[in-house]
């Protein structure tokens, strides 16, 4: 919500309550050794990981820990027939989120959900709810591929977000990004 | 001309949801109206009026309703408490399309019954949405309420930002605080920025804080009122000092005609504002 509203050096200031210097003062990443779209995309998923942790906040009102644990490898993933761009499997819980879905999260319209019903219905409201938006707000979204459009000899880099809201929720959302260039 | 007295109208907003808001909202007109005063508590939480919820009321018909002449103010109003009323709302782009000078005649003959409201707060809803705005603009007071993350204080700037363009009084209340020192850290922070970049007239007033405790989450749980579950907590004892902030302000004997006070009152604000 606050793009378009705020200009940069008022994010940057109300970021250092936070110990985040202004970009201008940060010294340059070291990137030797690591390939640009390596970089870009570890920058990414550092941010998703971050806005995700916010977003749960918003949600549940407690604390939420988000850990991004990036790791590149061939490609694998739970899939379901028919259902191409989401994957839920009950048993492991997964949920394979779409970039319209995290800006969804980021323009805060997630935030409508409260914390109310997520407290009566504390898995299944959630669930519901991300997979139902998901659903119907996914419309060919360029990064998302599903694993089995992946040609074999490529590669994935998946990420995958531990997501613990105290003790209501404990499940796992999985962002997996096809990279040809890795 | 009735005369009535005159209702301080209080609009409590976010930046974004899930900050508290409405648990704010819902628990400080509990304490305000265990005080003596008559509150009214108007539900206008675009698109997520669920106050009737956490007060734990069934709510039939809602404003919309009143708006459009299918049921009467006074069977729409749902006490909730001694001195406390909740008026159930509807999205504000529904109350809008109705919001003119013929529904505005209509009201005021109906709300005598809520003549003698001291505060209503008006739970808008959470962003810089153009409805939300209207109700802001047109409260006495405005409260912005968020909580120690970035999201939530960056959205927090922005609401303030957006509603600074109208008016330059905004007070805070900062939610889930691990300290009154955090609270302080944070609003200063934020009334240094809003100076430099807003504008140095923007008149920005920590109205107080609450500290996180798990009790809040637990009553909202139980669709109880903090306050009462737990009257000797401190985001209790802390909820109370920000009411007595708020009493200190309002002066009870001045009446006004009707027209200005209650829910007429708010109607006549919200079409000034077309």
């Amino acid at each position: 919500m606050a793009r378009g509203v705020l200009n940069q050096a008022e994010v940057d200031a109300l970021m250092e309550l936070f110990g985040t210097a202004p970009k201008a003062e940060q010294p340059p990443k070291r990137t030797e050794g690591v390939p640009p779209q390596i970089s870009t995309l570890r920058s990414e998923l550092e941010g998703t990981a971050r806005q995700w942790a916010e977003a749960l906040r918003a949600l549940t009102g407690d604390s939420a820990t988000v850990t991004l644990q990036s790791i590149v490898r061939r490609g694998r993933a739970t899939e379901e027939p028919g259902n191409v761009l989401l994957q839920y499997a009950e048993e492991s819980r997964y949920l394979v989120v779409p970039e319209p879905l995290v800006n969804l999260v980021n323009e805060k319209s997630l935030g409508a959900l409260e914390i109310e019903p997520f407290l009566e219905h504390p898995l299944t409201t959630i669930d519901r709810e991300l997979f139902v938006t998901t659903g119907s707000l996914f419309s060919g979204g360029s990064r998302m591929v599903h694993a089995a459009q992946i040609p074999e000899g490529k590669h994935l880099l998946e990420a995958r977000f531990d997501i613990a809201v105290g003790l209501l929720l404990q499940t796992t959302v999985r962002m997996v990004l096809h990279d040809e260039s890795l | 001309m009735r005369q009535a007295k005159r209702t301080r109208f209080i609009a409590v907003t976010s930046g974004k949801g899930g900050v508290g808001k409405s648990t704010i909202t819902s628990n400080l007109a509990l304490l305000l109206s265990i005080s003596g005063l008559k509150v009214a508590v108007f539900d206008a939480d675009i698109g997520l009026a669920n106050l009737d919820v956490m007060f734990n009321v069934t709510a039939g018909n809602n404003i919309l309703h009143v708006l459009k002449g299918e049921a009467a103010l006074r069977d729409v109003v749902i006490p909730v408490a001694d001195n406390l009323l909740l008026i159930p709302g509807e999205s504000g782009e529904e109350i809008f399309r109705y919001c003119d000078a013929g529904m505005f005649e209509r009201l005021i003959g109906e709300t005598g019954v809520l003549d003698d409201i001291d505060i209503m707060l008006i739970d808008t809803g959470a962003g810089i949405g153009e409805h939300t705005q209207l109700f802001l603009q047109s409260a006495d007071d405005v409260i912005v309420v968020t909580v120690p993350d970035p999201a939530a204080i960056t959205d927090a700037y922005a609401t303030i930002k957006v509603t600074a363009r109208r008016r330059k009084d905004i007070k805070m209340i900062l939610n889930q605080v691990h300290s009154p020192k955090e609270a302080n850290n944070i609003f200063a922070k934020i009334s240094t920025v809003a100076k430099t970049h807003i504008g140095p007239d923007l008149r920005l007033e920590l109205l107080g804080e609450m500290t996180r405790d798990d009790k809040v989450a637990y009553a909202v749980k139980r669709r109880s009122s903090f306050v009462r579950e737990f009257p000797t907590a401190r985001p209790t004892r802390e909820l109370q000092a920000i009411a007595q902030n708020i009493m200190a302000d309002i002066d009870r004997s001045v009446t006004v005609q009707a027209s200005e006070s209650g829910i007429a009152g708010l109607f006549k604000r919200l079409l000034e504002q077309f």
